[in-house]
């Protein structure tokens, strides 16, 4: 028997992830336990994994052909845990939350946490499904647990009925690509698939579409994005953030290992495909969200048309792609996670319509000024690093000659331009009528929307460190 | 020539086919539940014509002892089952019908236009050794991971009913 042990070694991060999910399942059992400050302990978790992640080195394949270390996936990981990380802060400064399920929450965190690791180090499409339901089923529960909102139950539900829905339709397009290649492993599909008998013949585009449809759906791009607008809309806002942010990037990261390894006549199609997908999701997210009246559901249909304006990287098919795709995912994150936790000060209840945010430009300055910076980032104007992102993406996609591509995304920027404005015209130039109100929000939140806020500026001016830092993903390295 | 396999593949997609569509169309929820069984034992006489001894006795174990038992007690517990209005067969508009007869027909087509690479059924033996080797050393990683996977189910289960008993 072979002694798998070792190759623990080439994982820490995902075997102290590992372990922090038992502590924080099994710790609630030890009595008087929950006088421990849990919050810090898992944060100290978090920093001590991001550490470990930014000590590795080399590329490696490990377990038999199931996973693959490079500093793809280092680099990913990383921004996992930063993520998680400020979710962390924002449930801990939220009133959504309910602080008895502290434990549970930060061990379905750390579940969630330990399967997008899963998922942008996989090469094996078994490996893809327990990474894919590692963070969907925590997801579900996630979305449950708002004691607030009675809304909650039934969006977790849609939520799971699509979530199986869609799992199952890629296992059946898995089992297809099983039957026609015999292989699992994602060379030995797209090696298995080459024959010029199977290349393009009906059953290829079937299998695969099918494949696509799950990962498709954590992206939750067209067609698999019905689920969206009401479990972000009915989760509690810190869950809303963290489903907006980290399982679409791990299910792109999904994506561009799996298409990695194309050979160069499957990548053509291959990237047709993903370019009208991207094109139909940023069409489809931006329209819809022109006439929202929620907030929340606002943020659910930009987070559609920003996958759309992601998934651009990924269709050019190549190194340069994917580094734009890391490029902006930083920036997204920031705009994203700022504007969510300003909405969770701002907020009364579970009241998120935005026209009970008039005249919010006189009550709180400095935090409406910073969410307008994250809201113009969003939109992708100039000094802002939201611009030099979507630069970016159009640099490379003009590269590559997909010039449809390109006009659909710029229509789509001007298109977005109105509704994120819409929302700052409302908080600035509408004059409040409704009494004083007190909010009880802690000042650490202003903080936090002001942190994100800052970095956005500075990268919108001077964004090579973040360009040196995107430079160093590559696959296999 | 139709060989004593043939003929057995035949009876099982009878079965499938014919409870399959008890399920779907019964009035009664208990009826389709006890219908339900004997589709995922058809399924398990499927494993056992391709060789797969120990994937069917598991078939009929987890499937169509478990599961099943659990979804008819299940639906015992709810009230008036043999209530028409609360029956399963419902026609979703003319949408639905036009889309799930479309992908049945894509199916088909696709389905029946493909030649598959098919090996001819070589006697392995029983299959468990060979399963339980696989398990502890090629997917050693799945098969360890998906234990989380488990553990969070279980605790978020605990959770919500936990919750909704308090409030």
């Amino acid at each position: 028997m072979v002694n798998t042990l070792p190759y623990l070694n080439f994982i820490p991060a995902y075997v102290l992830i590992g372990i922090s999910i038992l502590i924080f399942f099994v710790g609630k059992a030890v009595p008087k336990i929950s006088r421990l400050p849990v919050t810090v302990f898992f944060i100290f978790i978090l920093c001590i994994a991001f550490m470990m992640e930014g000590a590795g080195s080399g590329s490696q394949v490990l377990f038999f052909n199931m996973i693959q270390i490079d500093s793809f996936s280092r680099l990913y990981n990383q921004l996992f845990f930063l993520v998680i990380l400020s979710t962390v802060l924002m449930m801990s400064n939220s009133e959504e939350i309910d602080s008895d399920l502290r434990w549970e929450n930060y061990g379905l965190l750390s579940t969630i946490c330990l399967g997008m690791m899963f998922m942008v180090s996989s090469k094996h499409l078994l490996m893809t499904v327990v990474g894919i339901e590692l963070v969907s089923l925590p997801s579900y529960l996630l979305v449950a647990m708002n004691k607030k909102n009675p809304a909650s139950k039934e969006a977790a539900l849609k939520y799971v009925l699509f979530g199986s829905f869609a799992t199952g339709i890629m296992l059946y397009g898995m089992s297809f690509l099983f039957g026609l290649t015999g292989s699992l492993t994602f060379e030995g599909l797209w090696n298995g698939l080459s024959g010029y008998h199977i290349l393009g013949s009906p059953i290829y585009f079937l299998a695969i579409f099918m494949t696509l449809g799950g990962i498709a759906f954590k992206i939750s791009a067209v067609p698999f994005h019905f689920w969206t607008p009401d479990a972000y809309q009915a989760a509690p806002t810190p869950i809303t953030a963290f489903l907006s942010c980290a399982p679409k990037v791990a299910g792109l990261a999904l994506l561009m290992r799996f298409f990695a390894v194309l050979l160069p006549e499957q990548s053509e199609q291959m990237g047709v495909f993903i370019s009208i997908v991207a094109m139909l999701t940023m069409t489809l997210g931006n329209f819809a969200a022109l006439k929202q009246t929620d907030i929340k559901r606002l943020l659910a249909y930009s987070s559609i048309s920003h996958a759309g304006f992601l998934l651009m990287g990924v269709a050019v098919m190549n190194d340069a792609g994917r580094q734009v795709v890391f490029f902006y995912i930083p920036i997204y994150l920031l705009m994203n996670l700022g504007a969510f936790m300003a909405i969770i000060y701002l907020s009364k209840g579970t009241n998120f319509q935005i026209d009970s945010y008039k005249g919010m430009i006189y009550k709180k300055p400095l935090l409406v000024v910073s969410l307008a910076v994250c809201m113009f980032s969003l939109a992708g104007i100039p000094p802002f690093a939201g611009f030099i992102g979507k630069l970016y993406l159009f640099k490379v996609v003009i590269e590559k000659e997909m010039f449809l591509l390109a006009i659909v995304a710029g229509i789509n920027s001007v298109v977005s331009l109105y509704y994120y404005v819409y929302v700052l015209k409302v908080m600035i130039i509408d004059k409040d009528i409704t009494p004083e109100i007190e909010f009880k929000g802690k000042p650490a939140t202003i903080a936090f929307v002001a942190s994100c806020a800052v970095p956005l500026v500075f990268f919108g001016i001077y964004w090579v460190p973040l360009l040196d830092w995107a430079s160093k993903v590559v696959l296999f390295q | 020539m139709i060989g004593i396999p043939e003929i057995f593949f035949y009876i099982f997609c009878a079965l499938i086919f014919g409870s399959s569509l008890l399920v779907v169309f019964s009035y009664n929820l208990l009826r389709s539940a006890f219908a339900l069984f004997f589709v995922l034992f058809g399924i398990a006489g499927f494993y056992v014509l391709l060789g797969g001894d120990f994937l069917a006795v598991i078939q009929i174990m987890v499937y169509a002892g478990g599961i099943n038992i659990l979804l008819i007690f299940g639906t015992m517990m709810t009230g008036s089952i043999s209530q028409p209005e609360t029956s399963n067969p419902s026609f979703q508009g003319i949408l639905t019908l036009i889309g799930g007869g479309g992908l049945l027909l894509i199916l088909l087509i696709i389905l029946n236009h493909t030649t598959w690479p098919s090996q001819s059924l070589i006697d392995h033996g029983p299959t468990t050794k060979q399963i339980g080797q696989l398990l502890l050393r090629n997917y050693i990683l799945p098969f360890e991971v998906i234990s989380f996977l488990l553990v969070a189910a279980m605790v978020g289960a605990i959770v919500l009913i936990n919750k909704g008993e308090r409030s």
